[in-house]
Order: structure tokens, then sequence, then C-alpha cells
């Protein structure tokens, strides 16, 4: 970050007193700018995360004051392990929804943003057509979902018919549904991604297409070694938040199938908040969100780590 | 100079307002009640009630809010993590334990326990009860019962609805409808998945049909892994391979015309009267659970609602006093406010049994009527400490057989052990 | 002969590319014309086999009929003023400390900057209870307040503002000193007329977020006259999932949606602006 570069410079610029005593008024200014919005953070989100943390620890069903809660040591987080079959078929399909997600929002995303970029008519319109998902609720497009791929009246399986195809029960189906719910974060976010992709492309200097070009590159050469690699560090961003992002879906699950048919689109976030707020068990739920924390945390760093090694190459 | 009368008898207005509102202050007494009934439709009723109470009350203020039932656990939950729970609450009778283990309730006056065990019948005590103490007013009494569209029976060539499992299978196989494209238009039976009340509780009342239990009678356990509970879960997984039965038409299809039987509990009676695609009057047809291979009668599971008051609540008396006044019939033979609301407003089974008699005329409409006789024989669910938990795994392993990826046997026993452990669990401590 | 063969492999792949793309706005495109297409129809219509395209007589009166089940108008005055408040207050804390993080030198401004960005990564859920002890504490359940406050503190807004202004000149800021400014001066009449564009793209982001905003209104809400949006398509959602009103339920969605698409497709371009300046400098 640009941070350490600016940060390298004042030593030498405010060097005399009077210098000096400007520097200083600044930073007290400085503190003043920050300190609501720095305090803000503190409480509503720093402080919490971190009686989160303490709750993890206790066993707590929020109907008596915190001050009671009985200490229990890590045994939720041996239970969430060892025992929670609920927890480990969440986990199992959060893993598949972001695998899933991310793996198309990248591959999608980058082959309209390739489409788009090109010299075509009509950019704001696709563009506003593209992201008319990003900015809908995930309740009004689970709904929407729930009746586009319903088993008997879908508009999808009335294509598929009119295909030549059979008819899928999709949502009702354990062995589906999770795809179906795939789809459909696809289908929403993809719009968002398409335009990062875009930026990232519009960011390559047009001089080095040139230059393959005369030294004889074609099409595919062109995107290997130049697209790709210019293009990582936008990729490590989608990557890395679109992954943050999968990881804690629970709106699009919650409006749809809740975690059904028998557990089969159960993810962590909507386990958690049932064994928060319909099994009354938040010691167990705080722990739930710190695993999950460490695996955003884990996969994060390793993506990081990738992506940063290859670009350095 | 000239000023002063001025500024005098402003601030004469001045003290006089602030008396006024201190003393205001002292007397008025706000009431919050929250309950589940908050549909606009269901809004009038409510607060009629409020305001006939208030103006025979001057001083007390209800305020009235409102949550869907999905959302009313939650709710009261994070209400009392944060101390803003309501003075009254409207609730299920399974979360007693959990809520009265916590010390969320407030006990009731003997007198209202008095009215309510004189009034009502021993099941509804027991609905309301927990660890032996009444904690509230019962409102709406549910049962479960088979509802089935009597055209399509008649469609089917029958003219009696099923009494045992092997005519429910032969008869919902003739009921159900496959269009050249494999959609679904009409299914014999179905169920309600998604929702753990709308499978555990068609299935209990089955599985009680059949002369099985869900919990054994301490609570401390599981019963439904029991040959009775295999053969009412292959009940299910019969109807699926007879492809009378499929997830992707749940039980509020019959609403639209395209289930033939389901098992349903008479709140469903105010959706089905306003349903434009079936005639309530002559093609919605009740009658009781059949009864199963290895059961003797028929038998269903009953749930309660009830009026508490909150351990919180700064006006504990004036709370009692609203909900008795609710329930309490002005005069003799007449019905109670809460009985009338229930009946017209909702259409459900009141369980006083005063407005049971004051409507009867009402209650003895062709719905109703095997509903409220139901009540003579309806075993209430189970209130243990971990009962939710158990029925959300229940519910999970039915609807895994349901959709074809697990067979009865595995799924009841991995449903009883994981239920068991829950029980186990609360009752250590 | 090469160059009218080079021509139409042009013309003919710019063709196939026209096709992908407007089969691919079309899949966009197609379940929100069918939202509002649903919303005109009847129930019977709606789960009719083989599918009805177009209502036979649209029926208005779903609209009607919604506001018995949920009263959208007041929905909708709450939802607004709630958006309102939150965008207001986000646009004022991340500007202000975006300004500092990006202009000024302070002991502890880079740690500072590094946990703000690493609480992006907290999962929402973790903060969820806490922060409604909190406001429990302040006394602001059933609040407008409740639903505000704790929303206007926004990392990713910090981290954004910081960014853009970033991207200015420091000789804007030393000539507006040595003009005599104070620094509120020269944060409210130079950076944040410069940073606008950001602001609006910021802005617009925060209404959209609030206005979806579910699980929060839920906890913090249960006063009728308080409910937003989401909260009474909610409650729409599970009456019709009992009664099969789907009628009404398609007529509340495509009345939710309505409001962020109007916003959405006015101010489009600051959306797409922001979405490349986090991108590309994340």
């Amino acid at each position: 970050m640009d941070g350490t570069k600016a940060l390298a410079t004042p030593a030498n610029q405010f060097s005399t007193p009077r210098r000096n005593t400007l520097f200083r008024q600044r930073m007290i200014w400085a503190y003043i700018f920050i300190s609501l919005p720095v305090a803000g953070l503190l409480v509503f989100s720093l402080g919490p995360i971190l009686f989160t943390g303490w709750v993890s620890l206790h066993e707590w069903n929020m109907l008596t004051p915190p001050s009671e809660m009985p200490w229990v040591g890590l045994s939720n987080y041996v239970y969430l392990l060892t025992q929670d079959t609920i927890f480990q078929r969440a986990l199992v399909n959060t893993f598949i929804f972001v695998i899933g997600g991310v793996g198309s929002n990248v591959i999608l995303g980058l082959a309209f943003a390739l489409l788009l970029n090109s010299r075509l008519r009509g950019q704001t319109l696709w563009r506003v057509l593209y992201f008319l998902p990003v900015i809908t609720a995930p309740l009004a497009l689970g709904v929407i979902f729930g009746f586009l791929f319903n088993r008997n009246y879908g508009l999808v399986n009335s294509l598929l018919i009119a295909l030549g195809g059979t008819r899928q029960p999709f949502l009702a189906s354990p062995d589906q549904a999770l795809y179906v719910i795939i789809i459909m974060a696809v289908y929403q976010y993809l719009g968002y991604y398409i335009v990062i992709f875009v930026a990232g492309l519009q960011g390559i200097p047009q001089d080095y297409y040139d230059a393959a070009s005369v030294d004889g590159a074609n099409v595919w050469q062109r995107f290997r070694h130049i697209t790709l690699p210019l293009l990582r560090p936008v990729m490590l961003f989608v990557i890395v938040t679109n992954t943050i992002g999968a990881l804690q879906v629970f709106d699009l699950v919650f409006a749809t199938t809740n975690g059904g048919p028998a557990n089969s689109t159960m993810t962590v976030v909507l386990h958690m908040y049932n064994t928060a707020f319909k099994f009354q068990r938040m010691g167990r739920a705080s722990a739930m969100a710190f695993i999950l924390l460490a695996i955003i945390l884990a996969i994060t760093i390793v993506q990081l780590r990738l992506l940063r090694d290859r670009t350095q190459e | 100079m000239n000023r002063s009368p001025l500024l005098v008898s402003l601030i004469l207005v001045v003290v006089l307002v602030l008396g006024a509102s201190i003393a205001g202050a002292q007397e008025e007494i706000t009431l919050r009640v929250l309950t589940h009934w908050g549909e606009e439709i269901v809004l009038p009723g409510q607060l009629a009630m409020i305001e006939a109470y208030e103006a025979a009350n001057p001083g007390v203020k209800i305020e009235l809010e409102t949550v869907p039932f999905n959302d009313l656990l939650t709710k009261i939950i994070t209400g009392q993590t944060a101390g803003t729970n309501p003075d009254i609450f409207h609730l299920y009778n399974l979360w007693l334990p959990e809520f009265t283990r916590s010390g969320l309730l407030a006990v009731p006056p003997q007198e209202v326990v008095d009215a309510i065990v004189a009034n009502t019948s021993p099941g509804i005590v027991e609905g309301v009860s927990a660890g032996g103490q009444v904690w509230g007013w019962p409102t709406e009494v549910n049962t479960y019962l088979l509802i089935y569209n009597k055209r399509l029976l008649e469609e089917a060539g029958y003219s009696e609805p099923p009494q045992n499992w092997e005519e429910l299978r032969e008869m919902a196989a003739a009921m159900t409808v496959t269009d050249d494209t494999g959609a679904i238009t009409q299914a014999g039976f179905a169920v309600w998945p998604g929702w753990d009340s709308g499978i555990v509780h068609p299935f209990a009342s089955l599985l009680m049909s059949n002369g099985g239990r869900y919990l054994t009678e301490d609570l401390s356990a599981t019963a439904f892994n029991s040959p009775e509970g295999l053969e009412t879960l292959q009940l299910y997984a019969d109807l699926l391979a007879d492809g009378s039965l499929d997830i992707s038409v749940p039980s509020g299809e019959f609403v639209n015309g395209r289930v033939g039987m389901t098992i349903m509990a008479n709140w469903w009676r105010a959706t089905l009267r306003a349903a434009e695609a079936i005639d309530y009057d002559t093609e919605v047809g009740v009658a009781p659970i059949p009864v199963g291979p290895s059961g003797s009668e028929t038998a269903t599971m009953s749930y309660n609602w009830l009026w508490s008051v909150a351990s919180t609540s700064e006006h504990p008396e004036v709370a009692w006093d609203f909900i008795q006044w609710m329930n309490t019939p002005p005069a003799e033979g007449e019905p109670s406010p809460m009985g009338d609301y229930l009946v017209h407003s909702l259409g459900a089974i009141p369980s006083m049994i005063y407005d049971q008699e004051a409507f009867s005329e009402e209650l003895g409409d062709h719905f109703l009527a095997p509903f409220v006789a139901s009540t003579a024989y309806a075993v209430p669910e189970p209130i243990a400490a971990g009962g939710q938990e158990v029925k959300t795994k229940l519910q999970a392993e039915i609807e895994a057989v349901l959709s074809g990826m697990q067979d009865p046997a595995s799924a009841l026993e991995f449903a009883a052990m994981e239920g068991d452990a829950v029980l186990a669990e609360y009752a250590a401590q | 002969m090469a160059r009218n063969e080079y021509r139409i492999g042009a013309l003919s792949l710019n063709v196939a590319r026209y096709v992908i793309v407007i089969f691919g706005a079309i899949v966009m495109v197609v379940p929100f014309l069918w939202m509002i297409n649903s919303s005109l129809m009847t129930t019977s219509e709606i789960t009719r086999q083989p599918p009805v395209w177009f209502p036979a007589t649209p029926q208005f009166s779903n609209f009607t009929g919604l506001l018995e089940v949920v009263p959208m108008h007041r929905l909708y005055l709450n939802s607004i003023i709630v958006a309102a408040a939150t965008v207001l207050g986000v646009l004022f804390t991340s500007s202000i400390a975006g300004f500092a993080f990006a202009k000024y030198q302070f002991p502890g401004r880079d740690l500072l900057f590094y946990m703000i960005l690493a609480t992006m990564m907290v999962p929402f859920f973790i903060t969820l209870i806490p922060v409604f002890y909190i406001v429990r504490q302040l006394g602001w359940i059933n609040t407008f307040q409740g639903l505000v406050v704790p929303g206007i503190f926004s990392a990713y807004g910090i981290f954004l503002m910081r960014q853009f202004i970033s991207t200015l000149p420091d000789e804007l800021l030393d000539a507006a000193r040595i003009d005599g400014a104070s620094e509120p001066l020269i944060y409210a009449r130079i950076i944040v007329p410069l940073v606008k564009p950001a602001l609006a793209t910021l802005g617009t982001f925060t209404f959209i977020g609030v206005w979806n905003a579910f699980l929060w209104p839920l906890l913090v809400i249960s006063d009728r006259d308080l409910m937003t949006v989401p909260l009474g398509l909610n409650s729409l959602r599970l009456y019709a999932a009992e009664a099969r009103n789907l009628h009404l339920l398609m007529a509340g969605t495509a009345l939710s949606v309505v409001p962020t698409l109007v916003i959405f497709i006015f101010l489009q371009r600051y959306f797409i602006r922001g979405i490349a300046l986090t991108g590309l400098k994340g």
C-alpha cells in the first residue's frame, strides 16, 4: 500500500520547529477526525467480536444474563468438530457452494468482461441489464427463483421440456438443490464481477497488445501472456472477496430451501442462526462463528500467497 | 414591567403542562403485548378488544406488537437478552420448558389457575403446564386430522375417506395425476417439507394412530424408533414409491386443488375458507387420522398457544387482569372476547369450555366439528427441554426418506440417536 | 480476397459476440420480467401447466389485496427514512476518516487502518448479538436509531474514501493552508466537493445495502409501525407459504424490488466507477 511511502516523507519535510508545531496541530486534527468513526467501529465491530469469542467458551441460552453463563472451555469447539453432524454437513455444503460459485463467477465474469470490453454498441444498456440482480434483495431473488425452479410449474422445467429434456425436481431434490442455489448466487453477483474485470482490462495499456501483434502473437497467446498476468491483482480481489462473501451465504438459502431438503442446503451461517435462535445455544453458535472466521482467514492467506507469488514470477 | 404577566402566565402554563404530564405518567400504565397474529386481516379484532379494555380501565394503555410465527421465538429470545421483552407473550407450548427454566415467565395468580382448570379439559391444562405448574391462559388449541378434497376423492371413485393405511395408499394412488411431461398436476397425498411442525406433527399423529409414541413417558428419550415408528415411515416410503407423494407438491397446494389428502391442523381453516380454487363448503372434507396396521384406534397430536406474563413485567397484576378480562365471559352464557376473536377472526378452536359451548353452532361447522371432537382424545405434544432440537433432527431424517436418499430404518435410527443425545444433555443440566 | 475473408471472419466474430451478450442479458432480465408479469396474474395462472405467458386480465387488484396483508406504503416510508439517515451517517464518518487516513501522518495510523480493514473480513454474524446488547443498553430497540447508528460506521466506506482521497494531489491542501484555511474547513470546502463522485458511489451502495437488509431489522424492530420493506416481504412470504397466495407474494416482491431498480438505473455510473475503484486498488 502507498501508506509506507507517505510515512517515509514527514521526517525530513517537517524538520524546523515551526513545522513541527504545524505537524503536531495537524496530527491532533487527524485524531479528532478519526475519533468518531474509530470509536464507532470499536463499539459496534471490534468489541462485539471479542465478546462473541468470550461467549464461545461458555454455555448460554440468551435467556439468562451473560454474567451467569457457565464456563465450558473449548467443549463447544470440540462438540462442533466431532459430534455436530449438521455442522459438518454445513461445512461441506458451504465449501461446494464456494468452489462452484467463485469458480463460475471468475470464469463467466472474465469471459463476459472480455466480450463487453471489445467495441460493442450499447455498453451502458448491457451494464445495467447484467447489474440488475446485484442490487436486488436476496430475499426477493429467493422468492423469484423458488418459482422459476419449481418442479411442477417452474419456467425452467418448461424450457427443459421444450428442449426435449426431462422434468427435474431442482429445489425439491437433495442432490440438486445446492446447485440451484449456486446458480442463484452466480446469477446475483456475476454483474458485479464483470464490472470489476472490465475495469481491470481497461487498465492494461493497449501498447502491450500492439507490440505482441507485431511479434505475431495470436489471440490466445496475447490472452495467455498479457491479459492473464496483468489481471492477477484484479483476479486476486475477485477471488478473495467472493470467497469471503460466499462462506457467509445466508439470505439466499433462508428464502428458498431454509436448509432442506434433509439439510442438503444447510450452510454454516444458517446452521449458526438456527443454533442460536432456534435451539438457543449461543455458545455453540459463537464457536461456529469463530471457526468460520478461522477458515476465512486461512483461505484468504493461502489465496494471497498463491496469487502474489505468481505475480512476482 | 408590562412583560411580567406574560412571563408569569407562561411559567404557569409550563408548570401546569409538566405537572399534568408527570401526574399522567404516574397514572398511565403501558402494557406491551407480543403475538404472531399479525396479518392485517386479523388485526382489527385484537385492536377492538384492546380498545374496549382501555375504555373500561382508564390509565392503562396497551401496545400490540406482532411478528410472523417463524420469527416469534427469535424475537422473544433476543428481547430477553436485551431486556426489551413485552409484558405479555403469546407463546407456543413447546417453548415452555426452556422459558420456565430460565425464569422468563411469571407464575400466574391462583385465581387465574383456578379459572383455567375449572373451564378447560385436562389435556389442555397439561398442554399449558410445565413441571406441574400452569404457566398461562390457553387460547387456540390445534389438533391434526386428515383433510381431503371431496371432489377429487369422488372423481377417483371413492365415497368415503380412508380409515386405515391400506386404503390411504390405495386412494392416494388413485387421486394422483401426472401429465405427459412428468409434471404432477395432482398429488394424492402431501406433506409440508421445510417446516418442522409441518413434517413432524402429521408424522407423530400417524405414529400414534399406529399405537406408537413420540417420546417416552418421562420425556427422557425418543420413542419413535420403534416397530410402529418404522411402519409409519415405511408408509411415507410406500406413498413415495407409488408416486402419490412428492415433496415438490407440498400440503399448501391443497388450497389450489392439487392435493387429494394431507394431514393438517385446524388453524388452516381460515386459509381454506379464503381459497379460490376449492370450495370450502362442498369440497373440503375432514376425517380422523387413518389407523395403522399396529394401531387399534385413531389418535392425534395437539398443541396449544397460551398468554403468559413476562417475569420482567413491572405490572404483572394489570397484565393478568387484562388476560383474564379477555378470556372471561362478561356474563353467564356469553362467550369471552378472546373466544369471539378466536372463532370469528381466526376460525380457531377456543380452549375454554364456555367459549366452545357459546359457539357450538360455528364450531359445529363440517370442518371444525371433527376437530372439536378430536380434542377429547388428542395427546398434547410432549413438552420437553430440547424438544425443538429433537423435532428438527427428526424433520431432517423424514425429509431424507421423502426425497429418497435414506431408508426408513436408518433414518429413524439416526434421528433417535441424535435426539436421545440432546434429551440426555438437557436432563443432565 | 484475403482482406474480404478477414472481414467476413471479423463480422461473424462480432455477430457471435452480440449473440452471446444478448443471450446473457436475456437470462439476466427474464426473472424480473417474469416477476412483474406474475404480479399481475392470478395464483392459478402462475401455477398452470403448460405455463401461461401473459395474464388473461391484468390483476391490478393484486396490489390492493397486498395492502390488506402488509401496509406497503408505511414500510416504504420507514425504509426510506432508515436508508437516508444511514447513508448520510456513512458518508460523513467514511469521508472524514478516509481523509485523515489518506492525508495526515500520525502515530498508529497504519495499524488502525489495517485493523479497520481486518474487520471487513469478519462474518457479520459474529457481531450480531453483542451489537444487539449495546443497542439495548442505549435503549434503542424498536427505534430507527437502533437500525441506523450501528450501520453508519463502515470499514468498507473508510477504505473506499481513503483510496479515493489518496489520489488527490497534496498541493491542493497546502495551497488552502497557505490561504489560512483550517483543517476542518479544508475537509468541508475542498475534500468534500472533490470526492462527490466517490460519495455518490458509497451512498448508492449503502442505500441498496440498507434497503435490502433483513436480519438486523428483524431483531431490532417488532413494532408494526416501524417495519422496513424486507420485514414486510418476509411476513408476506410466510403468509403466502401457508395460503398459497402466490399472486400477492409476487406483487409484494415486485414492489420491494422496484425502488432499488429505479435508483440503480439513475445512478448506475457511480456504481460502476466505485466498483472499479475498489477492485483495482484492493
